[in-house]
């Protein structure tokens, strides 16, 4: 059998003013599926991302990439981070460069890569997201969403297996939040492996093929939203709330309006469901 | 700042090859500061001007706003070059009595100012030039190719970038501040001003470090290598630079000569 893309086990983290931010967690990520991390401000979620592509050395425990553990050299971890892409919450902490081009290019060009192939290959990646009218534009008059766009498109052009987004919707509007989760999926039908953080059990709910529930540093539950959004128990105890798409399910069920089959999933399911 | 910022960009400079551009006005602040006469100074300040509002197309009234900045440090410096002393009152206008000598402005002094200002004026007119059709990413670029070495280059290029974060969260830090009544009276000015200066320490210095892992995320090795912008190089570009640069010489060789 094939092992998971990205494993942690027992994974303890501490920063330096004495925080625990992370007690002993454990996930597995198989390949090619859309998860979630899901945890209130502070659950250790951009701490736990940190440590995906060894950007933080775990106090104790371990990470596997495809079974193999992860190793701390120079080398090891330069191969690490090509196939572990980041795109961090704030686009300003990512994107260094004043030229959209220029910024897009540079992991290509830390991995060794050729000039005309460097080129070749942000000029698809430029197609690919939409943004091709944009790379000879500065990056700091840029919309938030164009930013997260560009800060994607850096990550991409490294073609990772990959793909880690932290807090992907924070900050834009609902139509740009739409179109970067509607990239994501495109990118996952793709062959890529996407993992999210996010506060957002809506976007959670509808979007991910596995969740996990954070709470201080640990996992609470985890599995298919159906199975982790069930357990309101544990959702109250990590200071979030119940999809409102389940909620409304839960009391038409209830008033017998509809037959206990499936909870909807998106919008247009529940639309359905109530047609029928 | 920005709007500076902002016209580099939408200039239609901006494909123009950084070197040839920065060669023109390297040579044209070159040839003033070297040849030292008002005919090349004047010459330089008019088409310089000029190629900012036609070839450039930035409107002439953000030009003028512009040139007015550097002017009003040049007119004070200059007045402090053109009033002299003398021992006897002869030559001098207005010829004023103090501390045992003669002061105002004499012909020779008068000459002096008034060259001074025009050099001052053409230099600054042809870095206008070059900032408003270049930006900075293009700068560092020329810096690459004359082999400047990479901390360097790599450094303008995060100030650059830096400076308008900065300016953002200084901005915001000011408003947060206001809007919570902060900067009143005498002491609450001082107060106020030195939490935000220090705020801004402590927030840029976390942004550092989250910058830092966000270059890291990407293979980051030690040097910011960037694939270049693609550049239109034209030698029909290089052919104006230098028929300019020695248009400017024929008028020192033989304009000069009538002017003196
Ligand atoms: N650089 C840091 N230094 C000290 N504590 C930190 C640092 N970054 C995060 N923390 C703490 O670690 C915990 C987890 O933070 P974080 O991983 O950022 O959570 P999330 O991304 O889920 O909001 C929080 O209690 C936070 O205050
Ligand atoms: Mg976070």
């Amino acid at each position: 059998m094939q092992p998971d893309l990205l494993t942690v086990r027992d994974l303890y983290y501490r920063y330096q003013d004495g925080t625990n931010a992370l007690n002993g967690l454990n996930i597995s990520v198989p390949v090619n599926c859309r998860a979630a991390i899901l945890g209130a401000n502070g659950a250790g979620k951009s701490t736990l991302f940190l440590h995906f592509n060894g950007l933080l050395r775990p106090l104790a425990g371990s990470v596997y990439y495809r079974g193999r553990e992860v190793q701390y050299n120079k080398k090891a971890l330069m191969n690490l981070r090509q196939r572990v892409g980041i795109v961090f919450q704030n686009p300003d902490h990512q994107l260094f460069s004043a030229s959209v081009w220029q910024d897009i290019s540079f992991g290509l060009m830390n991995q060794g890569c050729g000039k005309a192939e460097a080129r070749m290959r942000v000029e698809a990646v430029g197609e690919q997201l939409g943004i091709s009218e944009l790379f000879f534009r500065p990056t700091h008059f840029l919309s938030v969403g164009q930013k997260k766009m560009v800060s994607l498109a850096g990550v991409l052009a490294m073609e990772p297996e990959l793909i880690i987004c932290d807090e992907p919707t924070a900050g834009l509007d609902p139509e740009n939040a739409q179109l970067f989760m509607h990239v994501l999926n495109q990118l996952q039908q793709q062959g890529k492996t996407i993992v999210i953080s996010t506060h957002d059990v809506n976007l959670a709910y509808q979007w991910a093929d596995l969740v996990w529930l954070l709470h201080r540093g640990q996992v609470l539950a985890e599995g298919s939203p159906l199975e982790v959004f069930d357990q309101d128990e544990l959702l109250k105890q990590a200071h979030l709330e119940t999809p409102w798409l389940l909620e409304i399910w839960r009391v038409m069920e209830a008033q017998g309006l509809v037959s206990a089959d499936m909870p909807p999933r998106s919008k247009a399911q529940l639309r359905q469901a109530l047609h029928e | 700042m920005i709007r500076i910022d902002q016209a580099a960009y939408s200039s239609p400079w901006y494909s123009f090859h950084p070197a040839v551009k920065l060669g023109l006005v390297a040579a044209s602040l070159l040839l003033v500061l070297a040849l030292d006469t008002e005919i090349i100074s004047i010459s330089v300040l008019l088409s310089m001007s000029l190629l900012v509002i036609l070839a450039a197309r930035v409107s002439w009234r953000f030009y003028l706003n512009l040139m007015l900045i550097p002017l009003c440090f040049l007119v004070a410096g200059c007045a402090a070059v053109a009033v002299t002393n003398s021992i006897q009152p002869h030559g001098l206008w207005p010829a004023v009595y103090a501390g045992g000598l003669w002061w105002g402005i004499s012909d020779g002094s008068w000459h002096q100012a008034q060259a001074l200002m025009l050099r001052c004026l053409a230099c600054v007119s042809a870095m206008y030039l070059l900032a408003l059709t270049t930006p900075v990413v293009q700068l560092v670029y020329v810096m690459r190719m004359l082999k400047i070495p990479d901390v360097i280059t790599d450094l303008t290029g995060l100030i650059y970038i830096n400076i308008f974060t900065f300016l953002q969260t200084a901005q915001d830090i000011y408003i947060a501040q206001q809007s919570r009544c902060g900067y009143r009276g005498f002491k609450g000015q001082f107060s106020s001003l030195s939490a935000l200066v220090s705020n801004l320490f402590l927030k840029n210095l976390h942004r550092t470090s989250a910058c830092y892992d966000g270059l890291l995320a990407r293979g980051f090795n030690g040097s910011l290598e960037v694939l270049e912008e693609p550049y239109i190089f034209k030698p029909v570009h290089l052919a104006a630079v230098s028929i300019f640069i020695s248009s400017l010489l024929m008028i020192y060789f033989y304009g000069g000569r009538y002017a003196a």
